[in-house]
This record gives C-alpha cells, structure tokens and sequence, in this order.
C-alpha cells in the first residue's frame, strides 16, 4: 500500500515537473518570438547575440550555432557631420563635430576609428570565439562593425596626418593603464614588427583629390574544416597566414611579409597555416603595406590589422574547440576591398 | 520488497533522464525557432536598407549625375540567391499594382526570369520604392546563373545535367557580400546598373 502511495507520488511529482517544462517551452517561444533584442539597445543587442552565439553547440543534427543570428548593426560614423555622398538614405547616422582645425581635429578622428577598432575587436570576444561554426564550404564571414566617413570638404592637410596605428600605440582607452593595442590583447610593437609610420588614410590620390572618404571596421573569421583540403582564397587570412607562417620560419611561397608590400588573392592551404600555430595560437597586430595595388595604395598604404589563428576556446560540448583564424582589419568601404575579404557578410548593415 | 525499491529507482532515473532531454530538446528547439523568426527580419530590414538608399539616392539626383550605391548582402551563402532588384516605368500592364501608376524601384524575393515571375516576386506592399520628378526607370540586365537541362533529358523528364549557364535579365542580382549599382540620371530618366 506504502509502494503504491510512493509510485503515485514519484509519478505525480513527474508529470509536476513535465507540466512546468511545457508551459516553459510555450512561454519560452512566446518571449522569443515577441521579443525584439533589438529594444535592448545596439550593443548589448550585438554582445548578447554573440555570447548566445559562440557558445551555442554546432554539433547537433539541428544546428543551433547556425541558427543564431548575430544582432549587430553597423554603426555609422560621420567625421563632420555632413557625410550625403556616403550615408544618404540611411538611417541612425553619428555626427562628430571637428573645428576643420588640424590641431583639434586629428586626435579627435584618430580617436574615433580606433574605439571603433577596439570595441570591434572586444565585442566580436577578440577573435577567440567561434562565431560561424565550421561548415563545408570554408567561407570567410564578416561583420561590418563600423563605417566611418570623412566629411568631403575637410582640410587636406588633416586627412593627410590621421595616423590611427601610431595613436593606439600612444594612447590608452578610457580609463585604462594599458595602449589600446595592450588593451586588445595584441603583441607588442616590437615582436610584431608594427610599422610606426603606418597610418589609416581617407581617400589619397595625387594629393589632392579623395577618391574614397569612407572606411569600414571590418572583422572576418573562417574556421578550418577538420581534416579537409579546402584552401583559403583571401586577402587577409593569407596575409595572417603569411605572417603565422613567418613567425615559424617559413617562407609562404616566397611571398614578401610584414611591413613590406603583399600582394592581393593569394592561396595559402588553411590547415597549413593553422597546423602551423595551432599548438600556440598567436594573436598579432601587424601592419601590412599594401602598395602592391594602385587602387589600394590611392587610398591608404599602411593599414592596421589585429588578428588571431589557433584553436577557438568557446565550445560548451567537446571541450576542445574548432580551428581557425578571426582578422580585424580597416579597409576602404567599396566592393572590391570588403568582397576581397568577405564572402558572406552577416549582420545588419 | 528490495526488487521493487530497485526497480522504483531505475523507473524515477530513466523517467528524470527521458524528461530531461525532452525538456532540453524543448527549450533548445523554442530558442532556434525564435531566433530563426530574428534572422528573417535582419534580413527584411536589410531588404528595406537597401531601398531606402536606392530610393533616397535616385530622387536626389541631379540631371546629368551618377552617384554609387553600395549594398549589403540579402542572402547568407545560399548556392542561388534569389533577391533582385527591379524597375518600372508607371501605367504598363506588366507592373506589380503598387506601380501601376508612379515609376518605381523594388527590392524583391523571387525569380526574375519573365515579367510573370517579377511582378509576383515584387508584389507585396514594402517591395516598392516611387521615383519622383523623373520621366522613366531603366533597369540595365544583370547576369543570374542558372541550371541548364538538355533538351531530351528534359523532354523525358529527367534532370541530370547540371551545367551552369549565365543568363541575362533586366534586373539586378543581389549576392551574399557587398554589391554596388550606379545611378544615373540622363534626360529624365534614372538608369540603375550593377558595377
């Protein structure tokens, strides 16, 4: 009679719990389905999304890592508050005032890409978390973090002095002890080869004319498919790749390396890059010359680039996580800089 | 008496673990279903993004000016990507309804193959953009690839070719990363063409 007493209870307390798991589903769904994330406000939008992200399982039948959308927004950035040319018709523009004064103006500018530089690199978990999940095709996926315009009839003599790399090196992010570039984790100059006349240029040619006056903060990452073939067909892994493969003495098929001209769409087998550091992932900033290409080098000839390859550290399941390599790098916002770099652009732009 | 305090204890263990994982699967499943439901709108607002500019950058320009729009991506690496843009010149029987009688832009899901499947593919209300103060709308003809079928294996209903041919149509193939498109304003009338 007691045992019967004890199945009943045992049983009761069951269905108890199965019931409040249901209405938990049912309210669970309601709440997602109802919620905008985006209420949250931007940024806690995009790190929420992230965390929720990288952490998610990517090894299920029903894969919820690829589901999970990221919800940043690129952030749009106006250096003079009159930037039609290059944010018409799009909405939640930042104005930032400048004097049109050199003295005032630069480190106000300087300032401005490299927060947008730093937070990018923080926010996306500094390149250490995998974002995208491996997938067949080996695609680079991008987030557009930031945009950044330079008003049109802004003196010359500013735009030819702007020089983010040597800010960041010089100058610390709110009240931090530590450089921007300590701050972000990176190397330092000196190991990394950092060019200290590197600088972010808004659109130069001939001295005169500003063919480009918008650049945009842009992160990638591709992971390695384990065990495959695939090759990297891009700009700024092999570049990454180039420097990792440096780092361990070898030469990438005799490509020229940091600090020097490096030439676009260069094919360097991802296993290899990643076989190579996975056993002491590297994170580096490094600044790559890119006078290779006219059509770059009109627009800037040093840009800062922040990156890491090695194994991601955010996988709840397996405990070791998957292979690749995640590049923060400043380029001119035009189709050939971004598509050179993405295949696939996540986010909202 | 002690077989059946043994076979309670397996029945609430296997019971807690069956309810675990069905709990487990439950939530898991509501969290990809809602957040499925956010992906499709960040696509939608993309969509609507890339209208607002195109729309903006049009009616602001001036005769004789050629401004460039650039884009972002409306597809998540899909092996075709099925948005496009399209054009149309006000009071043409072919038009979708809201630009039967303004020329407009659209931004829309579907095929562009026929003038059928694009205005199905324009027809709903937040597809389409007016053009003001200009007398017509030129789309210029993007490539789309598509799945070429042989003749007789298409006749006897088999598909087993798969060869990729580039096709042209009047209107502009939306990609997965950046794409930008001219506009240009000549004689009154706005000319958009993928760069």
């Amino acid at each position: 009679m007691e045992n019967i007493k004890k199945r009943g209870a045992i049983e009761m307390e069951y269905i108890i719990v199965a019931i409040v798991l249901i209405i938990a589903f049912i309210g669970l769904t309601y709440v997602l389905i109802r919620a905008n994330i985006q209420g949250l406000g931007p940024d806690v939008a995009c790190k929420l999304s992230i965390l929720a992200k990288a952490t998610a399982p990517g090894l299920l039948v029903v894969d919820p890592k690829a589901s999970i959308p990221i919800e940043c927004v690129t952030k749009k950035i106006c250096l003079g508050g009159k930037c039609k040319d290059n944010f018409d018709g799009e909405k939640d523009v930042v104005k930032v005032d400048l004097k049109n004064n050199p003295e005032k103006d630069l480190p106000v500018i300087e300032k401005t890409v490299a927060d947008a530089f730093y937070n990018c690199w923080n926010d996306m978990g500094r390149g250490k978390l995998d974002l995208f999940g491996s997938s067949e095709d080996a695609k680079p996926r991008c987030i557009v973090c930031s945009r950044i315009a330079l008003e049109k009839n802004l003196d010359f003599n500013i735009t030819e002095r702007i020089n983010v790399n040597k800010y960041m090196k010089n100058h610390n992010p709110g009240d931090s002890k530590l450089n921007y570039l300590e701050s972000m984790g990176l190397q330092s100059e000196k190991t990394l080869n950092f060019d200290s006349t590197g600088a972010v240029r808004f659109g130069r040619v001939d001295g005169s004319d500003r063919k480009t006056s918008e650049v945009a903060v842009v992160f990638m990452q591709v992971s390695a498919e384990s065990g495959g073939k695939r090759t990297l067909e891009y700009t700024g892994v092999a570049a990454l790749g180039a420097y990792a493969l440096n780092k361990v003495g070898r030469s990438p098929a005799g490509l020229p390396l940091v600090g020097r001209s490096y030439a676009r769409m260069v094919y360097i087998p991802l296993k290899k890059v990643v076989s190579n550091v996975a056993k002491s992932p590297i994170t580096i900033a490094i600044s790559i010359g890119l006078t290779a290409n006219a059509e770059i080098n009109a627009w800037a000839d040093r840009i800062l680039v922040a990156g890491y390859c090695g194994t991601y550290e955010n996988t709840l399941i397996g405990g070791k996580g998957s292979e690749g390599c995640s590049l923060l790098q400043i380029v001119p916002y035009d189709k050939y800089s971004i598509n050179s770099m993405c295949n696939i652009i996540e986010a909202e732009v | 008496m002690i077989n059946k305090k043994g076979f309670l204890s397996l029945e609430k263990n296997v019971l807690e673990l069956v309810l675990t994982i069905i709990g487990l699967l439950l939530i898991l499943s509501a969290v990809v279903y809602g957040f499925n439901k956010i992906t499709s709108n960040q696509i939608l607002r993309n969509a609507q993004t890339s209208l607002d500019i195109l729309e903006s950058r049009a009616n602001s320009l001036q005769e004789g000016e050629m401004v460039v729009a650039r884009l972002p991506g409306l597809c998540k690496g899909e092996k075709e990507c099925n948005w496009f843009i399209a054009g149309w010149n006000k009071e043409k029987k072919e038009n979708p309804e809201k630009c039967l009688f303004d020329n407009c832009i659209c931004v829309c899901q579907g095929t562009p193959d026929t003038p059928d499947s694009r205005k199905i593919a324009c027809q709903f209300s937040n597809s389409c953009r007016f053009l003001e103060g200009i007398s017509g709308v030129v789309i210029n003809k993007d490539v789309f690839i598509r799945e070429e079928v042989r003749g007789v294996e298409a006749k006897e209903g088999r598909e087993t070719s798969n060869k990729k041919v580039p096709v042209e149509f009047p209107a502009i193939a939306f990609s997965s990363n950046l794409i930008e498109v001219e506009i240009s304003k000549n004689n009154g009338v706005v000319t958009f063409t993928k760069k």
